[in-house]
């Protein structure tokens, strides 16, 4: 039991795009001061999960919670109320300066350039002639700059070169322990987050599988590669065994609708349903759908 | 010279309200990428409060503008709320539309409030005489005037580009997405700049009123001619917009005084619109990533049983019911072929148009002036007005051909308002002030004349509607239907599959303007004299309202909005049912456009076709709908060597792209044999999608591309596809308001232009030869032949992406990620599919892949990309364990302090990083 309350508590949350779910059941915790990070293949739902808790997109059940409190309040309020995010698109203004992009969200450009003194030649830039280095640092320094309690980071690393990404996931680290910041980073190169974070969640096919310290999770890298981190998750199988469910649910109204039917006629109970004859089921439902469209040729 | 001097200091009033409209509109712009059309009428209705309460209840001048200010901002406010925000992800033909809705409304309420005549108001400013030197003087307002205008630019540039709430428009209006990432409220500050906008308008109204005169529709058409400002100054610039709509107001009594062309001078701002966006090189500044989004359309089918039962019920009520219904339902019927051609053109071509109804007036002035000076019989002038139509149409196309969505939604009405005040409103040209005397109409000798014989002029207008119908029903089912929908989906796509996007674009226009001008002719001789004033470009702009609400992607769409029109059936149910409505109709109908568009988006008829088409899946009455394989393929011959492609190699020579500073692609070569699969691989921006659009010509490149001999390096994409390079895109790109049979007929279908002209007589179904039948086979995709692309599972949409593109039957097919996202056993039935291409088809394929057990099984080549370069090349074992390969695989990680992990991950980090 902590002492302190979690900055960040996710309860059983499910979350998806338009109807179409792609994480469930997930229960993530980010204490004060501490770096956290999401891995998993690609299609995981680790960019889902993040969205979700910064309120760009609505939760389709469970809960978020900021310090202990339920929060169901737009992205901006919640940025407005301390939270930072950066994602991998680089959140950069393209048309306006880099000083206009580090005052846009309200805090000082001092400050960021104290993050980033290497920004500080190329203030009078625009935000669209910066290189990706220079773009997602202007983001860090930005999200960093206005003192959030929790810092959510969504593939900071994307196409960036190394140097850069010691750089910013050191600056990460360095706001954790200097502010007691929380952070929650979504990453692709696991070994190199691993070696900033202090924990990790391993997420795949929209789950969380797996909770390690960071150190350990180091350790076991190479068995949790191979078994989880190699090639893509496969929710489009998902999606069809979504199908799947749903046409054996329509099955099964039908069989239902039958019984009731023959127990009427037969004044006895009559199940025909078995679990295990689900694939007949599907298969007569398929060879049903056929017979109608033959049919009506 | 003083006289000139003179006249251009006059110009100053009307200069300083189109600075002032320019700014309204470029705020709301800015803040919310809508075009506001609105924006006259909420400043009109400020105005009228702010006469209200100064001169019935003798407030200060100061506090009634206060007021008046406070309405107009008030009212923008709310339209952003309750009309605009629950739009904010509809099509922005939607949006204007919703503005206009707005428009109507709120001038309606003004009117029943204030009644529509003009009013003479004082001038708060003063208005002695100013000497400015000589002979030179000038009423001291226009200075004062203009002075606001600069003072109130300077002070909105200042608000832009110094303070906080600038600096977040800005964001949002780059990207709503990324402004509420660092806590800006995109509604917020939609909310605030809408308010700004109008108030600013309203000031500008009060100031400006006693120059122009109090009425209602006088604001509304001072600010469309400020769009000629905003426009010049990109939507964005303050000073310049100021200084582009004084000018605008002094060139235009100029030329009113000095060019003796009746009305040039009015006309002058949309000419320079129409030449501004014509002969503008660049890119425009409208955002169009909403444009993504269209009204959904119809299949064009016409039941021919309920079109009968629907005639007849028409002609009997023509026969049976009193002249004045008669003339409603004539009226209706007219209007319906009117939005018939916006059904065309906007619905199916996907080009917005506001000036239909400007061409249909000119159709009618053709006819009407034939019949007048020349006498020439009716039926006559009747094909005359609609032949003469087609090349005005093509003249409207040309911007068509570079300009889109909006942009040319204002250059059209530009060409339309400009045809209104220099033709439909000179006498000279019109017959005078009596109008054209065109008597009655006559089929051969028959007196159809709506005067005498009312009901022979209506079924006549029926008879023509049905005959409009059936022909933009073959069309739409034809050849020539399935390129217009796939231009409007998807340029890009439509070029890949070999079709003439030009040519396409002015083929709706001509046809378009064709049906237009047969329903203004009709329209304008149901009088015996013609009066052209009515074809104002407002009106157009109003039809298209009516095509929408009424459903612009359905033919049965047209009929449902000309129910509404003025003067048609809707209006006189009201006027019948209630006797005093006559003041509310256009309240009502206002308030009625809102009330559709914030319900149904896609129109009336669009929620109708759903519900019938419920009805038609679940009883058994849809056996048309589904189409059989067998059906649609032509007698087989000897398949087997049919289905062979001419075999053809693609050669690339340092193919180099270049994005600005950036070289996406660095000087490539390679040769892609026939019967080969060569598979291209590299890290996440390494240039892969690049290099095929450079290859397919969506991207310029330097270098040399070469199919067999023929060097394909200036081609356009639409010319390289015909010469047998087909592509797919790693979006898919497919057509998705139509059935999987016409995305792979829009492929399989002949480029010919001739199927333009005779599919409007007789549209032909393909007959898909072997070669296409094999690959719908082969795509597993024979039984979903009249599924719409929409309702397919996300494996098939693959597929048929891929299907599409080998439907052209193509000797070199290029395929951008055909893989990604589908489940390792689609994955593999893919590859086998791909395998059979080059090996049974005699393709060359370059495939672009992530998944490396797709490429390893199936290609028989690899070539690598990374920082647009090539760096390795061969057969896949030997690609796979080349040193640098792996290094550019590994990317950052080789850098890492685990010197063995690069060797033991060969093929897991190939598998894995990518």
């Amino acid at each position: 039991m902590t002492a302190v309350r979690p900055l960040l508590q996710t309860r059983n949350l499910k979350a998806g795009y338009q109807g179409r779910e792609v994480v469930r059941r997930v229960d993530l915790t980010v204490r004060r001061g501490e770096v956290v990070c999401l891995l998993g293949p690609n299609g995981a739902g680790k960019t889902t999960t993040l969205l979700t808790i910064a309120g760009e997109l609505a939760p389709v059940d469970g809960i978020v919670m900021f310090d202990n409190v339920p929060t169901f309040t737009p992205m901006y309020q919640r940025i407005r109320g301390g939270i930072g995010l950066v994602t991998e698109e680089r959140l950069v203004f393209t048309k306006m300066s880099a000083r206009d992009n580090l005052r846009i969200g309200g805090g000082s450009v001092e400050r960021a350039l104290a993050l980033f003194p290497e920004l500080e030649p190329r203030l009078s830039v625009r935000g669209g002639m910066l290189s990706g280095g220079e773009q997602q640092m202007l983001a860090l320094a930005r999200a960093l700059s206005l003192d959030p309690k929790l810092l959510l980071a969504d593939e900071l690393s994307l196409g960036l070169a190394p140097k850069i990404v010691d750089r910013l996931l050191g600056a990460v680290r360095k706001a954790a322990d200097d502010e007691g910041t929380g952070a929650l980073i979504v990453e692709q190169h696991a070994r190199k987050a691993l070696k900033y974070a202090d924990r990790m969640y391993l997420m795949a096919r929209g789950q969380v599988l797996l909770e390690l310290p960071a150190d350990e999770a180091i350790e076991r890298l190479d068995e949790i590669e191979e078994a989880y981190l190699r090639g893509t998750s496969e929710t489009e199988e998902d999606h069809f065994e979504h199908k799947r469910r749903k046409d054996k649910k329509k099955v099964w109204r039908r069989l239902r609708v039958r019984e009731r039917e023959l127990s009427r006629l037969t004044g006895r109970t009559v199940s025909t349903r078995r679990e295990q004859d689900d694939d007949y089921y599907l298969e007569i439902e398929r060879q049903r759908r056929d017979r109608s469209m033959r049919a009506r040729k | 010279m003083n006289e000139i001097i003179r006249f251009a200091l006059l110009g100053l009033g009307v200069g300083a309200l189109y600075a002032f409209g320019s700014q309204g509109l470029i705020v709301v712009y800015r803040g919310t990428g809508v075009l506001n059309f609105s924006l006259g009428a909420t400043a009109i209705a400020g105005v009228f409060v702010q006469w209200e309460l100064q001169y019935e209840h003798g407030w200060p001048f100061l506090a009634a503008s206060a007021g008046g200010v406070a309405l107009s901002a008030l009212l923008g406010a709310l339209t952003h709320w309750v009309i605009m925000r629950p739009l904010r992800r509809a099509s922005s033909l939607v949006r204007v539309i919703a503005t206009l809705g707005v428009l109507i409304t709120v001038q309606a309420g003004v009117v029943i409030r204030y009644g529509s005549a003009p009013k003479q108001v004082d001038s708060w400013l003063p208005t002695d005489r100013v000497t400015l030197w000589g002979e030179v003087s000038i009423t001291a307002d226009r200075i004062i005037l203009t002075l606001i205008a600069s003072v109130s630019a300077l002070l909105l540039w200042l608000l832009y580009r110094a303070s906080q709430f600038g600096l977040a428009t800005e964001a949002v209006s780059e990207s709503e997405r990324s402004a509420s990432a660092v806590g800006v409220s995109p509604n917020q500050i939609a909310v605030l700049n809408w308010a700004l906008g109008s108030g600013l308008a309203a000031v500008a109204g009060i100031l400006v009123v006693p120059i122009i005169t109090l009425q209602v529709t006088s604001m509304t058409a001072l600010v469309l001619a400020a769009l000629a400002a905003a426009l010049i100054a990109d939507f964005r610039s303050f000073p310049i917009a100021t200084a582009a709509g004084i000018g605008l107001g002094i060139g235009q009594t100029l030329v009113g005084r000095f060019v003796d062309q009746q009305g040039l001078g009015p006309s002058l701002p949309f000419l320079v619109i129409i030449a501004f966006l014509v002969f503008r090189g660049r890119s425009l500044p409208l955002r169009d990533y909403f444009l993504r989004e269209l009204p959904m359309i119809g299949n064009g089918r016409m039941s021919w049983d309920w079109t009968i039962f629907g005639s007849l019920a028409v002609i009997f009520l023509m026969l049976t019911k009193s002249p004045k219904w008669v003339d409603a339902l004539t009226v209706s019927l007219g209007v319906s072929i009117v939005l018939l051609s916006i059904v065309v053109l906007t619905g199916y071509a996907g080009q917005l148009s506001l000036a239909q109804y400007s061409i249909a007036g000119f159709g009618a002035w053709v006819a009407g002036r034939l019949v007048a000076v020349y006498d020439i019989p009716f039926l006559l002038a009747l094909v005359a007005g609609v032949v003469a139509a087609v090349p005005l149409g093509l003249a409207f196309a040309l911007p068509a051909v570079r300009t889109r969505g909006i942009n040319l939604a204002i250059v059209t009405l530009g060409l339309g308002t400009t045809m209104e005040l220099m033709l439909f409103r000179n006498r000279n040209y019109t017959g005078g002030v009596q109008g054209t005397q065109v008597g009655n109409p006559d089929l051969f000798g028959f007196d159809i004349g709506s005067i005498n014989h009312p009901a022979r002029y209506g079924i006549f207008t029926l008879a023509m509607a049905v005959g409009a119908v059936w022909v933009v029903s073959n069309m739409r089912r034809g050849r020539s239907g399935r390129r217009l929908i796939a231009v409007r989906t998807n340029e890009r796509a439509a070029a890949a599959l070999g079709i003439d996007v030009r040519a396409a674009k002015l083929f709706a226009f001509a046809f378009a303007a064709a049906i237009a001008a047969l329903g203004g002719i009709i329209l304008a001789f149901r009088l015996s004299s013609i009066s052209y004033q009515s074809f104002t470009s407002f009106t157009s702009v109003t039809y298209v309202g009516l095509a929408l609400v009424g459903g612009v992607g359905h033919l049965l769409g047209a009929f449902v909005g000309g129910l509404m029109a003025t003067a048609g059936i809707n209006q006189e149910v009201l006027e019948s049912t209630w006797g005093g409505v006559g003041r509310w109709t256009q309240l009502i109908s206002g308030i009625a456009i809102l009330l559709t568009v914030l319900a149904y988006q896609d129109g009336v008829a669009a929620e109708w076709v759903k519900i019938f088409r419920f009805f038609k899946k679940s009883r058994k009455w849809g056996r048309s709908y589904i189409i059989e394989l067998a059906d649609v393929s032509a007698p087989e011959t000897d398949e087997g060597e049919l289905t062979r492609v001419p075999p053809m190699s693609l050669t690339m020579e340092s193919l180099t792209v270049r994005y600005g500073a950036v070289t996406a692609v660095d000087g490539v070569s390679h040769k892609v044999e026939p019967g080969r699969v060569t598979g291209l691989i590299g890290p996440n921006g390494a240039g892969k999608t690049s290099l095929i659009d450079a290859l397919s010509g969506f991207a310029s490149a330097e270098g040399r591309v070469m199919l067999n001999d023929v060097d394909l390096s200036s081609l356009s994409a639409t010319k390289r596809a015909r010469a047998g390079l087909a592509r797919s895109f790693q979006s898919l790109e497919l057509f998705e308001d139509a059935t999987v049979f016409e995305n792979i007929s829009v492929a399989a279908d002949p480029q010919d232009l001739t199927s333009y002209l005779r599919d409007l007589v007789w549209p032909i179904n393909p007959l898909f030869p072997p070669g296409v039948v094999r690959a719908i086979k082969e795509f597993r995709l024979d039984e979903d032949l009249h599924r719409d692309v929409k309702d397919l599972s996300y494996g098939k949409r693959r597929l048929l992406a891929i299907a599409r593109a080998v439907a052209m039957h193509p000797s070199v097919l290029l395929l951008d990620e055909p893989a990604a996202g589908l489940s390792s056993a689609e994955s593999a039935e893919l590859a086998r599919v791909v395998r059979r291409l080059a090996d049974d088809w005699g393709m060359a394929v370059l495939v672009v892949e992530h998944d490396m057990e797709f490429v390893m099984g199936v290609c028989d080549e690899v070539i690598v990309l990374d920082f647009g370069s090539l760096i390795a090349s061969g057969p896949p074992e030997q690609v796979q364990s080349n040193p640098a390969v792996i290094a550019a695989y590994l990317g950052d990680e080789s850098d890492d302090d685990d010197p063995d992990n690069a060797e033991r991950s060969t093929v897991s980090a190939i598998g894995g990083a990518l």
